[in-house]
């Protein structure tokens, strides 16, 4: 479309002015001066403008598919395959309307020679879902400014940002491992890292005497190895209407990000031959009291079906983030599905609920699973920004549900932005796992302290419970002790 | 729909549209720099630059300022505006009259003042806000001189009766002037009791121990005032009756009664009843300046403060005219010269920015391009001005006056369609070394039919040769009207 700006009515005017100036004056050099605006309008009344026909335009978007809340970098890079010099030449990427951009902008303005690029680099937060660019706009201006080209360019390379909850899992391998779990426990039994040593018993396999240091001392010692147990766990989704929200415009929801925590806590934990379920509160599905559940289960299978529910909550909560419907709150029916959690859950199993905390129900949720004796882990991520006066203040009260919830011992996990996924659900199960543990094996467990010392001092002449900082009376407490 | 034509996409966080790219003000600013300072030397003042830049960028920066919301930013935004803002706009409307290079000068202010006025983004809100700001300094300047001149003469007659009564010798005139004195400053001191925040101060658990003493106080107070005046009345009807013969005929009586109106006495309690009413007065201002905080009054405090400081130096202006009137002339024009600035500088500043907002308001000036069509207008203003000088200043100026607004729009077009992100520096300057180029040519062409023109119609007069250029241009405009 080519279009014609008027832009010089200001040198008319000066026309106008310089040649009434100069004949009131009587001034025949105001009435020459008066010619040099009409040179100007002139200049860009003549000039003229194509629509640009060999620009070529290439984009490319990495990684992609991206899992939710990943900064993804998109570069289009404009050639000029014509043999003619385009003098102004502003482009405009397609970004997705719902897509926001971190870092960098998606525009840009150039002069190309025949032949020449311009490569224009910006970020965007993946949100799940597929978005699909738009082509860029193209705007060409002539010499003269005045008349502009503007049109849309074909693009090559990437057209769409892929998002997905399981971008980033390691695949589960299809044969399973031989061992049952691969969660280190803290008490002694086979495996591959080293536990402890403790004096030879004359049954003892000939592979686990410590040669080194019957050399030293001259008497046999056996060592221990971490022993792997396997665990249940129930991913609890927090998929709430009121979770819906959003820290910024184009980014995730608070439940997408819920869903992709969940996602990859799911991965881990069947990839270590953990049984895993999944409960969706807040939402009605067709499980009983409206929660949708997915049984425990471990492997592939189990893993293909975690995945297809979870995506489907990141589904709904995507499709459901731009409306503007106002969004329930839905008390009773989150006490509901929170009490029919408890009762369809193992009573070995561990609670992984995966929330905002953004008011009180959640807190709600931990404190009746935690009266109940089942072991809790909290996993937060933040969406409050911090950057208002409000937000902090809702800052404030989220670290303070927080806090309370971490009172009712539950472990809790502050996702902060910025912190790497991985390392988030390294340190929610990394505990817990050695925890559960015990419960598996009644408890009897020495200690819930991880620090190395209380780990590997164990020697000669010390037993299990004899460990430095064990307190196993007040761990079992903590952990619905007895079983 | 912006300056440059529509969008190339949805606004979006990522551009907004505000000061145009820097390449661009940078060369449209290096143009006005350029031509002001060749137009003062071609009008013999070569320290034209120098004089105006300071005084048009300190009233820019007023108006700037005037965005911001601190009470410090806008006082010093009013101050400047007060200031350096009425001589700018004195330079623009009075410079004109006093010769044909105040044409010059008056276009050179104004096109540093639309280039300064680029680079602070000010378009016609700003102006609309600068205008407003400065009506209501001009007001509270007169307002206070007003006050001041009312509270002097209180002051000057208060002065008067205290030193008659402290000069009273007889017992009589002693008396009445210390009642007089006791009455005025018993209400004096009741009336800023009314006004101090006592109970307000006073820890809350002690609050109605001071409420009872602030009533007993008041009390006493009002039976003083009263007293006095009851004692004042009747000691007159005693004096009609005679009685105060015999009163003063008792020479300790009579002693006493005069040393009533002895400054030790006075003062005294002159002092009690001016400190409590200054102090009450104070407590006053400051409810009323604290009682709204919102950004609107904040604004009106400021304005307000500065017209109040400023009606200082024009009443020195008044007592100097005063003092020096058929003594000196020094003292008398210096008090002339600041009455002057202080009571038209303002006016002149509200003619010029407000011409400005009317301009933007009516369509005439583009509201977002203000700054660059003031600084064009200032150059062409400035064209005028030298007309009659070297022929190719005068060119200059035009051909500045024209890129000045190519390269300033062009890069407010850039700050709308792409934002403030992307690199366009060569964008901009290829623009701007073309758009050089065409100005060059213009005035090469321009210059040559000058000397053709000096050359063919020189003896035909100059009115035959104005009416063949004026002709040509007109005709030169049918074919681009478009």
């Amino acid at each position: 479309m080519i279009d014609r700006r008027v832009r010089w009515r200001g040198a008319l005017a000066a026309t106008v002015a310089l040649t009434v100036a100069g004949i009131v004056d009587g001034n025949p050099v105001l009435l020459l001066g008066a010619v040099v605006p009409l040179v100007f309008v002139a200049y860009g009344s003549l000039s003229r403008v194509r629509v640009p026909a060999d620009l070529v335009a290439t984009r490319s978007v990495t990684p992609t598919p991206a899992p939710p809340g990943q900064p993804v970098t998109v570069t289009l890079e404009v050639t000029n395959g014509s043999d003619r010099t385009i003098t102004d030449l502003r482009i405009a990427d397609g970004v997705p309307a719902s897509i926001a951009v971190l870092e960098g902008t998606p525009r840009a303005g150039a002069t190309l020679e025949p032949g020449d690029s311009h490569t224009m680099e910006y970020v965007v937060v993946a949100r799940h879902g597929e978005y699909d660019f738009d082509p860029p706009q193209c705007r060409v201006r002539g010499l003269g400014v005045s008349a502009t080209a503007t049109t849309t360019l074909p693009v090559s390379g990437d057209r769409a940002l892929v998002c997905r909850l399981a971008a980033d899992a390691p695949p589960i391998e299809e044969d399973g491992s031989t061992r049952v779990g691969q969660l280190t426990a803290d008490e002694p039994g086979t495996g591959i890292s080293f536990h402890s040593i403790r004096e030879y018993h004359r049954d003892d396999p000939a592979d686990r005497i410590d040669w080194r240091h019957y050399a030293k001392r001259g008497t046999l010692a056996t060592v221990n190895y971490d022993r792997h147990v396997s665990a249940t766990v129930v991913l609890v989704v927090d998929a709430r209407p009121a979770n819906r929200v959003v820290a910024g415009r184009g980014r995730p929801t608070a439940v997408e990000y819920g869903a992709y925590a969940a996602t990859r806590a799911l991965s881990d934990l069947l990839d270590h031959g953990h049984d895993v379920g999944i409960a969706v509160i807040g939402t009605d599905g067709p499980g009983p009291a409206g929660c949708r559940w997915l049984e425990p289960a471990s492997g592939p299978a189990q893993r293909r079906r975690a995945l297809e529910f979870l995506r489907r909550v990141a589904d709904e909560a995507a499709a459901d983030r731009d409306s503007s419907t106002p969004r329930t709150a839905g008390g009773g029916r989150t006490r509901r599905q929170v009490r029919k959690v408890l009762e369809l859950a193992p009573t070995t199993a561990q609670v992984a609920l995966f929330s905002p905390v953004l008011d009180d129900p959640p807190v709600a949720a931990v404190e009746t699973w935690r009266g109940a004796g089942l072991p809790v882990v909290l996993v937060s991520p933040d969406i409050v920004p911090s950057n208002t006066v409000s937000g902090q203040f809702e800052q404030t009260r989220r670290r303070t549900r927080l806090a309370r919830c971490q009172a009712t011992g539950a472990r809790t996990v502050d996702w902060r932005r910025g912190t790497p996924l991985p390392v988030v659900i390294e340190q929610a199960f990394a505990v817990d796992a050695r925890r559960s543990s015990r419960r598996s094996t009644g408890g009897s467990a020495s200690s819930s302290n991880t620090g190395a010392g209380g780990k590997r001092d164990s020697s000669w002449n010390g037993g299990p419970d004899e460990r430095a900082g064990s307190n196993p009376a007040a761990d079992s407490r903590r952990w619905g002790g007895g079983e | 729909m912006s300056l440059a034509g529509p969008r190339l996409d949805r606004p979006s966080a990522i551009g907004d549209e505000g000061r145009a790219r820097t390449a661009s003000l940078w060369l449209a600013s290096l143009i006005v720099v350029a031509i002001v300072g060749v137009v003062g030397f071609e009008i013999g003042e070569p320290s034209l630059l120098p004089t105006l830049g300071p005084v048009v960028g300190l009233a820019v920066a007023g108006v700037g300022l005037l965005e911001r919301d601190g009470f410090v930013s806008l006082v010093v935004a009013h101050a400047f505006l007060l200031t350096f803002g009425t001589a700018f706009a004195l330079i623009v409307l009075a410079a004109p009259f006093v010769a044909r290079a105040g044409i010059a000068a008056s276009g050179c202010a104004l096109a540093l003042a639309g280039i300064g006025a680029s680079w602070a983004n000010i378009g016609g809100d700003g102006l609309g806000t600068a205008a407003a700001g400065s009506v209501i300094s001009y007001a509270s300047m007169l307002c206070s001189l007003v006050l001041m001149g009312i509270l002097t003469a209180v002051v000057y007659f208060g002065w008067t009766v205290l030193t008659s009564i402290i000069g009273f010798s007889t017992p009589v005139a002693s008396l009445t002037g210390f009642l007089l004195i006791v009455a005025g400053t018993a209400g004096v001191v009741r009336l800023s009791l009314r006004w101090l925040p006592i109970r307000q101060v006073t820890p809350r658990d002690r609050r109605p121990t001071i409420e009872r003493r602030l009533t007993a106080v008041r009390q006493r107070l009002l039976y003083t005032a009263v007293g006095s005046i009851g004692a004042l009345v009747g000691f007159g009807a005693l004096g009609l009756a005679g009685v105060d013969t015999a009163v003063t005929s008792v020479p300790v009586l009579a002693w006493l009664l005069t040393s009533l109106s002895s400054p030790l006495v006075v003062w005294p309690i002159v002092a009690v009843g001016a400190v409590s009413l200054l102090a009450g007065a104070v407590a006053v201002l400051l409810r009323r300046l604290t009682r709204d905080d919102s950004a609107g009054t904040t604004r009106r405090t400021a304005a307000a403060v500065v017209g109040v400081g400023l009606s200082l130096p024009l009443l020195l202006g008044l007592v100097l005219i005063v003092a020096g009137a058929g003594l000196a002339i020094g003292p008398i024009l210096l008090g002339l010269g600041l009455v002057v600035a202080l009571v038209l500088g303002p006016i002149a500043f509200l003619i010029v920015v407000g011409s400005g907002a009317v301009g933007v308001g009516l369509g005439l000036l583009p509201a977002r391009a203000t700054g660059p069509a003031v600084a064009a207008t200032g150059l062409v203003v400035a064209a005028i001005g030298v007309g009659r000088a070297n022929p190719l200043v005068v060119f200059a100026c035009i051909a500045g006056a024209i890129l000045v607004w190519d390269s300033a729009t062009f890069g407010l077009g850039l700050t709308a369609e792409l934002g403030h992100l992307p690199d366009t520096r060569r964008l901009e300057l290829f623009h701007g070394a073309v758009a050089v180029a065409v100005a060059i040519g213009a005035v090469v062409v321009v210059t040559g039919l000058e000397v053709l023109r000096a050359g063919f119609f020189a003896g035909g007069g100059a009115a035959g040769g104005a009416v063949v250029v004026a002709l040509g241009a007109l005709l030169l405009l049918l074919p681009v009207r478009g």
